[in-house]
């Protein structure tokens, strides 16, 4: 019985001497508010990390990441542009990667467009500079949002695996690409964690959100994920306010498309079993004039793992509306 | 340094010693059950099975050393466990009324491609009930804090996500979870089959788990 005692006593006293979870570079990297040598953005009441590649004058392409709550860093290729005659802008939307983080409540779909206006208008050095959006997952369907609400401001659009440009979509592509299979190593891995960190601060939400990752790439993933592609941060808090939106109001990004005449392109993986053909013409279908491709030998994250299939298929696309 | 091996050492210690909420008939419980081996099948978190010894205490109120071992399923399987010591004993009993408290240390551990965590904690729980030597009824009041959780980033987690993350112990409270609960069981020769459902509760967060209900079923052997 004294012993025990002595056990629990020494844990207690132990515990004094650790580290904090709050004190920012610990476990997740500092974000561009903590850290002000990393680039970044004022915009829209807030402060974005970005980076810009290529000839400010050239034709604007700008890149949305996916997620919602990733970053750009697995997308990074897409600065392969500029060498191509583009100006290329990447930036971690509001509240993800290094970009400052915010309360649940500041999230919303309005504001997302926002900053995406805010940073178009930050990096425009004309007013007749073409803006072209390339969207990846749930970038695209914020592509699809922002040219659903201003058809005349993009002068084209590529859209790699929108995980659903409405919910209907989105539930369809959920149900088959993210199974819970409770007795895999890959679920227990997502569950078993949430007792170790059950906080609720910002960098503990995360952190514990960035753990879970591997289970979108295990062995025999439906998305034909290779494998670990590279983040800076997830952000735990951008994500839980986008599944509210989506479940407590929904949403339609495809009720004013079909005024959008410019051709767009739809580009797919073909290791992606649950996007495919079918899915990418089912969504192209919502604009006029469309293209759909297979971008061979990846799946969803065929930017990270297959940008020189990506490439030879965007640029075309790309150089047509230039 | 020093504290660091030797909490690294309790751990281990620990490890050998287990339990999972140990869950007893104890209006079946005699003078000469001394020992209690018991398994068990469930969700808690993630799909779970788990095994515990008891130790009688030769005290006049009924009193266990309890130990334990729990593990979710899954390709690896000794990746991701939890397991206790401790004490459980009857505080009051008056007309098969049964009020039981337990108290017991926590040594847990995740391990995926990224981090192997391993956490320190304590556990107390209260049930109280109507237990029969045939059957028993009662609901159940625990809380688990997670005093302290060590830190060990893998490569993949530096190359790809975060290069100068901090390895090392972190303070409390890295986890806080209630729960609340009912359990039952049937009783026959030396032998219990229990049933427990319930649900969780983080103290920690506003956020609850995932999946926040647990359901268990368990089997006790009681060996005199």
């Amino acid at each position: 019985m004294k012993k025990i005692i002595y056990c629990i006593t020494t844990i207690i006293l132990l515990t004094g001497c650790t580290k904090d979870y709050n004190e920012p570079g610990n476990l997740v990297p500092k974000t561009v508010d903590e850290d002000a040598t990393l680039p970044h953005i004022n915009v829209n009441g807030t402060l974005l990390h970005s980076e810009t590649f290529g000839n400010s004058d050239s034709a604007m392409v700008v890149f949305l990441h996916g997620g919602p709550g990733a970053d750009y860093r697995n997308g990074i290729n897409v600065k392969g542009l500029a060498d191509e005659g583009y100006f290329v802008v990447v930036y971690d939307q509001r509240g993800t990667g290094l970009s400052q983080r915010h309360n649940k409540e500041v999230f919303t779909i309005q504001t997302y467009l926002d900053d995406l206006s805010a940073v178009i208008e930050h990096y425009r050095t004309s007013t007749n500079q073409k803006i072209f959006l390339f969207g990846h997952s749930w970038g695209a369907m914020l592509t699809a949002a922002y040219i659903n609400e201003y058809p005349n401001r993009i002068a084209g659009a590529i859209f790699a695996e929108p995980g659903g440009l409405n919910k209907d979509l989105l539930d369809e592509y959920g149900e088959t690409s993210r199974k819970l299979e409770p007795f895999s190593e890959a679920t227990n891995d997502v569950l078993y964690t949430q007792q170790f960190l059950s906080r609720n601060d910002h960098i503990t939400l995360d952190y514990r959100i960035g753990l879970q990752s591997p289970f979108s790439y295990a062995k025999g993933n439906n998305e034909g994920i290779e494998g670990p592609s590279p983040f800076w941060r997830n952000g735990a808090v951008s994500l839980n306010a986008m599944i509210d939106i989506s479940e407590n109001e929904g949403f339609d990004f495809t009720t004013n498309l079909d005024t959008y005449a410019t051709k767009v392109l739809f580009i797919y993986g073909e290791n992606n079993k649950s996007y495919g053909e079918s899915f990418a013409l089912k969504e192209a279908s919502y604009f006029p004039n469309y293209e759909v491709a297979q971008i061979n030998d990846t799946g969803h994250e065929m930017i990270y793992f297959k940008w020189n299939n990506v490439l030879p298929v965007v640029l075309p696309y790309l150089n047509t509306l230039k | 340094m020093k504290h660091k091996i030797y909490l690294s050492l309790l751990c281990v210690v620990l490890s050998f010693h287990f339990a999972t909420g140990q869950t007893y008939n104890w209006g079946s419980i005699t003078d000469s059950s001394k020992h209690i081996a018991g398994a068990t099948l469930g969700w808690e978190y993630s799909a779970i099975a788990g095994v515990n010894y008891n130790y009688k205490l030769p005290v006049k109120m009924p009193v266990f050393i309890q130990t334990g071992l729990s593990m979710p399923f899954g390709k690896n399987v000794v990746d991701d466990f939890k397991s206790n010591l401790g004490l459980g004993g009857q505080l009051y009993n008056k007309n098969n009324f049964h009020s039981i408290f337990a108290l017991n240390t926590i040594y847990k551990r995740y391990a995926n491609e990224l981090v192997t965590l391993n956490q320190v904690g304590l556990d107390f729980k209260t049930t109280n009930g109507i237990y029969k030597s045939r059957w028993f009824v009662a609901t159940e009041i625990g809380l688990e804090l997670g005093l302290s959780t060590h830190f060990k980033h893998s490569k993949t987690y530096k190359q790809n996500i975060y290069s100068d993350v901090q390895d090392g112990w972190y303070k409390p409270l890295s986890a806080g979870i209630l729960n609340f609960g009912v359990q039952t069981g049937y009783s026959f020769q030396e032998s219990d089959l229990i049933f427990r459902i319930g649900y969780f509760k983080t103290i920690t967060s506003s956020a609850n788990v995932l999946i926040p209900y647990y359901v268990t079923l368990g089997y006790n052997l009681k060996i005199k």
